[in-house]
């Protein structure tokens, strides 16, 4: 049963998606399905091993280009829609005991360069309006695979968290007359205390109004809005200052760090969105060596954040375990 | 707001292979002309625009 209901309560769509249920929960690593398939070796969702990345529809989607008729009648109170979409998942690495954060910078430009082919596909599609390309990491975040992997969702519609995004930088956009990102990007880097990482054409910062204790941003310097308007130059600077971020949350307690990394970029439903502007968002759910952060009530009940640490004392922290990064292939 | 390089960097191939999977799902193999993977891949498809089997 797949199908997307509405909630009028919020104004946003819901998947209902029970096959998932069913999907692969933190398989032994003999029986990883995201390794290539050996010879003679346990059939895998990769039947070749010669690849740099490979991308692959979703074994237990949520979304299907080819959806089944709901289960349930819609009202006018209650709409209800086939769950129409895309659901990929991006293997980096055919190395099932790395991660992103281990991956050497050259990979990680592959990567970017994948990630903006895979957006030009799928936003070809008809009935795709936003493409989002994001990684959950560490069973802290709810991960039931470990090789390092990602995942893209083409959904029929703008989804909420963005739409609220696009309706203030658009707000901000008509009152001040300039990109409230490009604004955000002079202020932090006016204060300095927040900043992470920076190269020619991006930023990385722990932002004024972070909700999570490691909540970090990466901006585009460049006012573009999504992946494909990146030249050559800011493919390589945006794998370069994620290979630095990524390193130095690895580095904060010495383990593989838990993150969500989430890509925003312009919705793909042909409208104008230049007053938006494309960023990367981690949020990083631990906020010590042996502790979580959870969204409890305030935050998964009203909606307001409680951050228990400041950001510009965090971002020193993170700060400090950046280190250069070196091209082996130039 | 900044601009990027004027002279940019050439940048190793990229290709994209298209097969679908017993299940009827289908699986795109990216290899980078520079890496192994590529110089052992046995089929080479066009830079980007990838091919669909």
């Amino acid at each position: 049963v797949s199908e997307l209901r509405f909630n009028p309560l919020l104004g946003e769509w819901t998947a209902t998606a029970t096959a998932r249920q069913d999907r692969t929960f933190l398989p032994p690593s003999d029986y990883c399905p995201l390794c290539p398939t050996l010879p003679g070796g346990f059939p895998t969702e990769i039947p070749e091993p010669n690849y740099d990345i490979v991308a692959f529809e979703n074994k237990f989607p949520s979304l299907r280009s080819q959806p089944s008729i709901p289960v349930i009648e819609g009202t006018d109170l209650y709409p209800v829609r086939p769950s129409q979409g895309v659901c990929e998942v991006v293997v980096y690495t055919p190395n099932h005991s790395s991660s992103l954060a281990a991956e050497p910078v050259e990979q990680i430009h592959k990567l970017v360069r994948v990630w903006t082919d895979r957006f030009r596909q799928l936003e070809g599609l008809e009935f795709v309006k936003y493409v989002f390309i994001f990684e959950n990491k560490g069973e802290a975040v709810g991960v039931t695979l470990h090789h390092p992997h990602g995942q893209i969702y083409a959904y029929p519609f703008v989804p909420a968290y963005i739409r609220k995004e696009l309706a203030q930088a658009k707000k901000y956009f008509e009152s001040e007359g300039s990109c409230l990102y490009c604004d955000v990007i002079d202020e932090e880097s006016k204060y300095v205390d927040r900043v992470v990482a920076e190269n020619e054409s991006f930023i990385a910062v722990i932002p004024f109004f972070a909700r999570y204790p490691y909540e970090t941003h990466i901006y585009s310097k460049r006012h573009v809005q999504a992946l494909p308007d990146l030249f050559t130059h800011g493919q390589r600077d945006l794998a370069e200052i994620l290979k630095q971020v990524l390193a130095a949350f690895d580095r904060l307690f010495d383990v593989s760090f838990p993150y969500i990394m989430s890509i925003h970029q312009r919705p793909s439903d042909g409208g104008s969105y230049d007053y938006y502007h494309f960023h990367i968002e981690f949020y990083p759910p631990m906020r010590s060596p042996t502790k979580l952060k959870f969204l409890a009530g305030s935050e998964a009940g009203a909606g307001m954040f409680i951050n228990d640490t400041l950001p510009e004392e965090k971002a020193a922290e993170l700060r400090s375990h950046v280190q250069l990064v070196t091209w082996l292939e130039k | 707001m900044s601009t990027e390089k004027e002279h940019e960097p050439s940048e190793p191939e990229m290709n994209r292979r298209k097969i679908k999977m017993e299940d009827g799902r289908y699986l795109f193999f990216y290899t980078f002309e520079t890496s192994l993977a590529a110089s052992e891949s046995l089929q080479r498809d066009n830079p980007e625009k990838g091919t669909d089997e």
